[in-house]
């Protein structure tokens, strides 16, 4: 046993409110405020976690976001979310807490045998040992080493809780609520600013590490509760608490990630578990503080070795003491300040180990008062024990020369704690490109230049002083508000940089980046072996590249690697950091684009009609399609079949209201429509439609669809469903950009209109029955002629035009009366058989004609290719029509669009390739593949649409059309595309 | 939970109305005339004049809703019927504002979007056209086939809002 809860104290803990929680089954109590961390402190325990690569048993290092050791996994079942810090996991009853990384258990790992083998997995394991020549050896040991290694896991069932994302603009947004983060807030506030303060932590101030001090006469920790009170209180600030600022990016905005219920065992209805915000300020002021540095020296990761502040903090905050004899080892004089407040809560401090010549000495007369033991001039070179920090070796140092002298003590300690010296939070700050700069002070990266948007102010800018944050803070906030008064206890000696202790005889590791086990010697290695950048380093031995993203071992990294190098830290420089700060759950980037959120279904308004004659709806884009009505005991094959049937026999009727459909219409719409089409719509009549294609500027088919023109100066143009938005964005770009001389206006109306085409040898039949004032005769109404009429009193345009090469009508009305025009259509021609059909049927019947469709027009192909090389005009421009003439797409040996009939009965596959060899085994080379099969009702075989070179040439031909993945090797016989009715004539049946 | 109301709205009719730099005075002249106001809203703004309301979405582009509109001559002016595109819904009270921000990622600060406000932006998967009727007021006209979508999104949003 080792920490325990102290009598009293615990600024942020509740002592009559206890709280039930287990850890690897367990049962334990905490307070409300407790951390997991504190509340396991409190437990005694010390051995929290085993580390990624060797096993070794870690404790708790910090008492914040940057713990690299202390993971776990939290809650059970679909909420089990692994290698959450548990210095962040608010305590709540019934929180379900487990050890990861370890089996059968935390305490006897047999993985731990990883550490006899620690010479094998140095920087650059997985390069050396599976790429070269040993690289077939992954895919033996891939499926033991991955399960080996990695940490938690994640749990598989659906997330049953709610994540939103929200934006929020302001004109200010303070990332931070310490004493800077705070001041600046306030001051820009009541400037009358729009202000955004978010800090990571349930309440301000969380992270002052243990500075003291008074403002405007207030002692400091009642001030920054009044302070947060006050901006609560203003209507112009929205306070964020439990909210990190992950990533800053171009704009500026801001990612942050706020957890709503994440000290919740569950959310309330209709609470998010997490809340992502995207805050777009004018202005960003930093306020994100320091984290404390380890010391590297053997034995550094021993559960009980932690930072200096983190055991004040547990002291302090949560009346935890984190150890029954604590020894403290700093480089610096927080180290000592810490001792003091630990031993002010009651702590027992044995020991102040500093390796400067009078290290400590303001506080020396304090310590002594405290009985607590000054060891300047010293370090500790060791730290033994077996699950948990026993004895600190203490050897002289030389602080002139870095050399160990003669063994000091052995001190007997179970919280060894460690301070060296502070690392501004950058992150952020360089995110935006700022290169970080070495400060020779602090002996730490300050944030570079940064863009006239940001500021960064306080510990984060690299001033540690009270007096001197709140004033430049305030002042960032606000210039002309007023500085409070502020009065703080004087700084110390300075910092001596201290970044890897000599081991002594008998060595022993020594971390820098305790989460990924990366060692001195790693560094070291990589620096031999060539990797001497700071990228290269970073890259080649993983260090800061965990979750914890080098949080505490970035600045020592780069001073053991300037050390290998010979050169200053400074000349080393640091890797950049990127988003995200602390790990961002994939729920929180989702927010509620899941289930049928995804992506919002388009409907047509007869889809309540299809849905009650049992349609089976497909995805077309966001839209929802009838693929097939299927009638009792049908097969889908057998209800296809039925339907296309229906159509060439008597009449069948398929909802297209998601064609995409554009209104052009200017004086020079005639002008505008023969640029962007191959074929003339210039000279189109009134009252007619045309089929047209357009290219893309590089003569590559875009687009097709017909084309009516409703008046002199206005078309009603529809384009397939794929391509409806970028038609339009195509025709409006073309508008805007190249010729802004027409007067043309185009307008999105898919959503104005429901269509419905009616096609079959009865079709005629069925509309005159509901549309009485239109002469459907051929000469009134002749193929691709366009009529105005009426349907029981709704307004409605007539096409007549065909996909399925049957006699046929489009049937258009206002969008909200499409269920009623497509009840009135079904009940006339109830007495020819009408059927509804899908987009099934719709395939086959253009299949069987030889039709194009999406499929086909796949962004490769040409107009030639398609067989439609003749539409093209040669009197006018149109776009693509210079580059379509392109040797490569002249090509004798192009794929080119074919039919293919099935020789044996078997159906054709969808990207089944066209091969000339019959044995499956040894298909041979690709010639082609099939683009749009179906099994043909009228043919009555498999039947299909392909892409063949020079396939033009080889109509009668037998192939093979292979296909490995499905276990497919179909004979087959090359056709001219249209199968079916190859004359015509039906069109006028 | 906050108080919010949605309300469909069903506009008797919708009208976009455009035309070109060189017919755009002749247009906004007739168009003032018909409609009985002094001055058209510039781009962005809306404007309530007699039951209608008349927003200026792009330049030279107004989107009528509810307006009589005059006979405009082919060569001056596009007119597009929408009286079926839209399904549109309005939503009101203090909690339509934080909902909105669920979806929308414009400032929705009165000292950027004051009321008077006519925008189109995304609301979610959403293209929408937003007009701020008051603090609280917001009518939103969605593409008619996301209609049942988009209810059922704010239907979804509300909870959290």
């Amino acid at each position: 046993m080792s920490g325990y809860r102290l009598p009293q104290g615990g600024a942020l803990i509740t002592r009559d409110m206890p709280v039930g929680f287990t850890f690897d089954g367990r049962p334990h109590t905490g307070f409300a405020g407790d951390t997991l961390a504190s509340a396991l402190l409190a437990t005694g325990r010390r051995l929290f976690a085993r580390s990624f690569k060797y096993h070794r048993p870690r404790g708790v290092v910090s008492a914040g976001p940057e713990e690299p050791c202390a993971l776990v996994t939290l809650r059970d079942g679909a909420r089990r979310e692994p290698n959450m810090p548990a210095t962040m996991a608010e305590l709540y009853e019934g929180l379900s807490a487990h050890s990861q990384n370890r089996w059968p258990s935390l305490a006897l790992d047999v993985n731990a045998i990883n550490g006899l083998f620690a010479p094998l997995f140095v920087a650059g394991f997985y390069y050396k040992t599976f790429m070269g020549p040993t690289r077939k050896a992954w895919h033996l040991y891939e499926h033991v080493i991955r399960r080996a290694a990695g940490m938690g896991a994640a749990t598989l069932e659906a997330d049953p809780d709610r994540y939103e994302r929200a934006t929020a603009h302001c004109d200010v947004l303070v990332v931070g609520a310490g004493a800077a983060g705070l001041s600046a807030a306030l001051a820009a506030a009541r400037g009358g600013a729009r202000v955004i303060l978010c800090d990571e932590h349930p309440a301000p101030a969380q992270r002052l590490s243990g500075v003291t001090g008074t403002v405007n006469g207030q002692p400091l920790l009642a001030w920054t509760r009044a302070t947060m009170t006050a901006l609560r209180a203003l209507p112009n600030v929205r306070v964020l608490t439990r909210t990190t600022a992950y990533g800053l990016y171009d704009g500026p905005t801001v990612g942050a990630v706020e957890r709503v219920a994440d000290h919740k065992a569950e959310p309330v209805a209709g609470e998010p578990r997490q809340r992502h915000w995207t805050l777009v300020p004018r202005h960003i002021i930093l306020a994100t503080g320091a984290i404390e540095r380890p010391l590297v020296f053997a034995g550094n990761d021993l559960p009980g070795v932690m930072l200096a502040d983190a055991a004040r903090s547990y002291a302090e905050n949560y009346g935890v003491a984190p150890g029954r004899q604590v020894v403290v080892f700093t480089n610096n004089d927080s180290g000592h300040r810490a001792a003091l407040a630990l031993a002010a809560c009651g702590v027992t401090v044995a020991a102040v180990i500093d390796p400067r010549p009078d290290g400590g000495v303001a506080h020396a007369e304090a310590l002594a008062a405290q009985d607590i033991r000054r060891l300047p001039g010293a370090v500790v070179a060791r730290a033994t024990g077996g699950k948990g920090v026993k004895r600190a070796e203490v050897h002289a140092y030389d602080a002139a020369t870095g050399t160990l002298g003669r063994r000091l003590a052995v001190l007997d300690t179970d919280c060894l704690a460690v301070s060296g010296g502070w690392t501004p939070t950058i992150h952020l700050a360089s995110q935006t490109g700022g290169k970080p700069v070495f400060d020779e002070t602090l002996h730490a990266f300050v944030p570079g230049p940064t863009p006239p948007w940001l500021t960064c102010v306080g510990a984060a800018a690299g001033d540690l002083s009270l007096d001197s944050a709140i004033a430049t803070a305030t002042r960032a906030g606000s210039e002309s508000a007023p500085v409070p008064t502020v009065t703080e206890e004087p700084d110390g000696q300075t910092l001596l940089p201290l970044w890897e202790v000599p081991a002594p005889r008998g060595g022993g590791k020594k971390f820098v980046d305790l989460q990924h086990d990366v060692t001195a010697d790693d560094l070291r290695l990589a620096h031999r072996e060539g990797y001497r950048s700071v990228e290269h380093m970073k890259r080649y031995t993983t260090l800061g590249m965990a979750g914890d993203q080098g949080k505490t071992s970035n600045v020592n990294a780069m001073a053991v690697m300037a050390e290998a190098r010979a050169a200053t830290v400074a000349e080393v420089g640091t890797t950049r950091f990127r988003p995200p700060y602390t790990p961002v759950s994939l729920g929180a980037l989702a927010g509620r684009a899941v289930g049928a959120h995804f992506r919002p279904e388009r409907r047509t308004p007869m889809h309540d009609w299809h849905l009650a004659h049992g349609a089976e709806m497909i995805q077309a884009g966001p839209w929802l399609r009838p693929r097939v009505y299927r009638r009792g005991g049908e097969s889908l094959d057998q209800a296809i079949a039925r339907e296309a049937r229906a159509v060439r026999e008597a009449v069948g009727m398929v909802d297209v209201t998601t064609l995409g459909k554009i209104d052009v219409q200017g004086p020079d719409a005639p002008e505008f429509l023969n640029r962007v089409y191959v074929n003339g719509f210039g000279k189109l009549p009134v009252g007619k439609a045309r089929y047209g294609v357009m290219l893309r500027d590089d003569g590559i088919v875009y687009d097709d669809g017909t084309t009516w023109r409703l008046s002199e100066t206005r078309y009603l143009m529809t384009t397939t469903t794929a391509r409806a938005a970028g038609v339009l964005s195509h025709l409006e770009n073309l508008l805007a950009v190249r010729w802004p001389d027409l007067r043309v206006q185009v307008t999105s109306v898919s959503d104005q209109w429901a269509s419905v085409a009616v096609a079959g040898p009865r079709s005629r039949e069925t509309l005159r029955r509901v549309i009485p004032d239109i002469d459907f005769g051929d000469d009134a109404l002749p193929l691709m002629g366009v009529r105005e009429g009426s349907l029981n009193g709704l307004p409605v345009l007539v096409a007549r035009l065909s996909f399925s090469g049957e006699r046929a009508y489009e049937v258009y009305c206002p969008f909200r009366h499409g269920d009623a025009m497509w009840r009135a259509i079904m009940a006339a021609g109830e007495p020819f058989g009408i059927t509804p059909y899908g987009t099934e049927a719709l395939g086959v019947l253009r299949i069987e004609k030889g039709h194009v469709s999406g499929p086909e027009l796949d962004g490769r192909t040409t107009l030639d290719d398609l067989g439609l090389g003749r539409m093209a005009s040669s009197k006018k421009a149109f776009i693509g029509k210079v580059l379509r003439h392109r040797p490569a797409l002249m090509a004798a040996d192009r794929k080119v669009l074919v039919g293919l009939i099935s020789e044996t009965g078997e159906p054709l596959t969808g990207g089944a390739h066209l091969v000339t060899s019959a044995d499956p085994a040894a298909p041979g080379r690709s010639e082609g593949h099939v683009t749009s099969p179906a099994v043909s009702p009228a043919l009555g075989r498999p039947i299909a649409l392909g892409l063949l070179e020079r396939g033009r040439d080889r109509h009668g031909d037998v192939l093979y059309a292979t296909d490995p993945l499905r276990q497919r090797h179909v004979k087959v016989r090359i056709t001219a595309p249209c199968l079916f009715d190859p004359e015509g004539d039906r069109l006028h049946a | 939970m906050p108080e919010l109301t949605i309300a469909p709205l069903a506009p008797a009719s919708l009208h976009q109305v455009a035309g070109w730099p060189d017919t755009f005075t002749a247009l906004t002249a007739r168009l003032r005339a018909a409609l009985g106001v002094d001055a058209l809203p510039v781009v962005g703004r809306f404007l309530a004049a007699g039951g209608a309301d008349i927003a200026a979405l792009a330049p030279g582009r107004f989107l009528l809703a509810n307006a009589a509109l005059p006979a405009l001559p082919a060569e001056e002016a596009a007119v597009t019927d929408l009286s079926h595109a839209r399904t549109a819904v309005r939503l009101s009270g203090p909690a339509a504002r934080p909902l909105l921000e669920r979806g929308i990622s414009l400032d929705l600060d009165p000292a950027a979007l004051p009321p008077g406000a006519a925008v189109q932006t995304l609301c979610a998967h959403f293209d929408v056209t937003l007009l701020r009727r008051d603090l609280m007021v917001f009518d939103l006209y969605v593409p008619a086939s996301y209609g049942e979508a988009f209810r059922a999104w704010l239907d979804d949003a509300r909870l959290g809002a």
